[in-house]
């Protein structure tokens, strides 16, 4: 008996036993465990662990809501001659929601006897099925969203092209009015004439989160600098052909050998994902730290809900979270023009 | 939406764990409210409201969790706001293959108790007869509910809310405007 053919005879003994919530805490554990691995959005902004006392009622809804303080804009200082006394100016500052909304994956259900004959761990079923689609479901609406931030006009479908709209100096976003998304598939679609994955473009792309925004004679521009990359592994194996005068020989003789092994590329942290679905080929999405951009809160942690009647056992994953992002100058995209299938 | 007011109320049939229902995103340029009739375009996988002639092979779902907008479950992306959520949550619909008695301030007129009711563009019922068609510019239309209980006041929070109770009716029968 394979050691998978085991486990998934303990986990349907204990089921047998009748202690559900072993098997229950057993696999919820696993669950989370994978989540954190693997879901994204998680990377990206860790959660906040939040409960109904963190949370505020609110008028329009009987669902949690989590209100956030923000950092407000506010006035520059100015030189004055003595004698001058500072202009007043009233304090108030600024919040945003995070409604909550539950996440679950379908009720699975399976005759237990059949689950026997499985060669492989049970537990695995709940990692393929259950908990991708979980992780699906959270990364999903985050990255929509992070495209309709940047978006020229976010009420385009995203397959219209004045969805992104790109002009010689980016993309504008329509919601920050600031050029968050630099397009090197063109020369004209970027600011620095720049065609093609190099180290040129790559570096330059860094600078559209760091490229101050804002009147400065009104308020301190706002200027953020990436702290998480994303791309999916396709694109990340662009830095692979880089030359050693690019990167240096050690770095590309190490990727020569050991191929996308690093995951700090001019100073900055990069996230490889075999998600090439959500992250596109091609696709580079950057993020400020997660206190410059946003709040992921989690009001229940993803859990097994695990029910045994008589031969017949069912399993749902269930959790609830909501995500905003306050500071929508916190994020950025490039794109390169990568080989598609 | 401004307040918790609710404005439709499963009488018999939900919750109930063997219910038929949906849950999708609003069509473009929707605007979904709970206890609107709707159905989804097949085509873009979302919500629309109303089944018209054309739609008579779609099924009708009544908006429920999450139809409130602003405050509830989906939050559709603004541009103007200075702080974007993420899709999380949706729209549910409760399917009419249930077996379901529904209140619903979604209605027009003055539907009374056995009147065939039909859901017009608004995602509002409405008696479906030849006449009120004509008179209200409708050139054909599905029936889709019976009337169960005439206009009357649903107790909700600070108000009373005016709601109609239906049962589905999934005969799928055309009237005909002119008659």
């Amino acid at each position: 008996m394979s050691n998978s053919a085991v486990l998934n005879s303990q986990f349907l003994a204990k089921i047998a036993a009748g202690d559900i919530k072993g098997a229950q805490e057993a696999s919820t554990d696993f669950t989370r465990l994978t989540l954190r691995e693997e879901g994204l959005l998680r990377k990206i902004l860790p959660p906040r662990k939040v409960t109904w006392a963190d949370c505020t009622k609110q008028l329009d809804t009987d669902h949690p809501v989590l209100v956030v303080e923000k950092e407000v804009s506010q006035p520059l200082s100015v030189s004055v001659p003595f004698g001058s006394l500072p202009a007043n100016q009233y304090i108030r500052g600024s919040r945003y929601r995070v409604d909550m909304a539950r996440t679950h994956t379908r009720n699975f259900t399976k005759d237990k006897s059949e689950l026997g004959g499985y060669d492989y761990d049970i537990r695995e079923v709940f990692k393929d099925n259950a908990i991708k689609d979980h992780m699906t479901a959270e990364d999903v609406p985050f990255f929509r969203l992070v495209n309709d931030i940047i978006a020229a006009d976010p009420t385009k479908d995203p397959s219209d092209p004045l969805y992104q709209a790109a002009t010689q100096a980016g993309v504008t976003s329509a919601m920050t009015g600031k050029v968050q998304m630099y397009d090197f598939t063109a020369a004209n679609k970027n600011p620095y004439g720049l065609v093609g994955f190099s180290k040129e473009s790559v570096i330059s792309s860094l600078t559209i989160m760091s490229r101050g925004y804002g009147d400065p004679t009104k308020s301190t521009p706002i200027r953020l600098v990436p702290d998480l990359i994303v791309m999916n592994v396709n694109t990340g194996l662009e830095f692979a052909k880089l030359l050693p005068t690019d990167i240096g020989r050690p770095l590309a003789e190490k990727m020569a050998s050991e191929g996308l092994t690093v995951d700090t590329f001019f100073g900055k942290r990069f996230l490889f994902t075999i998600k090439d679905d959500l992250v596109k080929d091609g696709e580079m999405y950057q993020f400020a730290k997660p206190q410059f951009l946003g709040v992921f809160a989690e009001m229940e942690e993803p859990t097994l809900f695990l029910e045994d009647r008589a031969f017949m056992l069912e399993y749902f994953i269930y959790s609830m979270q909501g995500c905003s992002i306050g500071n929508a100058f916190g994020l950025a995209k490039a794109i390169f023009p990568i080989l598609k299938n | 939406m401004s307040s918790l007011i609710l404005s439709v109320n499963f009488k018999k049939g939900w919750p109930c764990p063997s219910i038929v229902d949906r849950v999708a995103q609003p069509g473009s340029g929707v605007t979904v409210f709970e206890g609107a009739v709707a159905h989804i375009d097949p085509s873009s996988d979302k919500w629309v409201l109303g089944i018209s002639a054309g739609d008579v092979t779609q099924t009708p779902y009544v908006l429920w969790n999450g139809a409130g907008g602003n405050g509830d479950q989906y939050h559709p992306f603004d541009p103007t706001k200075h702080y974007a959520q993420a899709g999380y949550g949706g729209v549910q619909g409760i399917s009419f293959i249930n077996q379901i008695e529904v209140e619903t301030g979604a209605f027009n007129g003055t539907p009374a108790v056995g009147d065939q009711l039909y859901a017009g563009a608004d995602g509002k019922l409405a008696t479906c007869t030849a006449n009120t068609l004509k008179a209200a510019g409708v050139a054909n239309a599905v029936v889709v509910a019976i009337c169960t209980e005439a206009s009357h006041k649903m107790a909700s929070g600070p108000t009373n809310v005016n709601v109609i109770s239906f049962v589905p009716d999934m005969s799928k029968r055309i009237i005909t405007a002119a008659a």
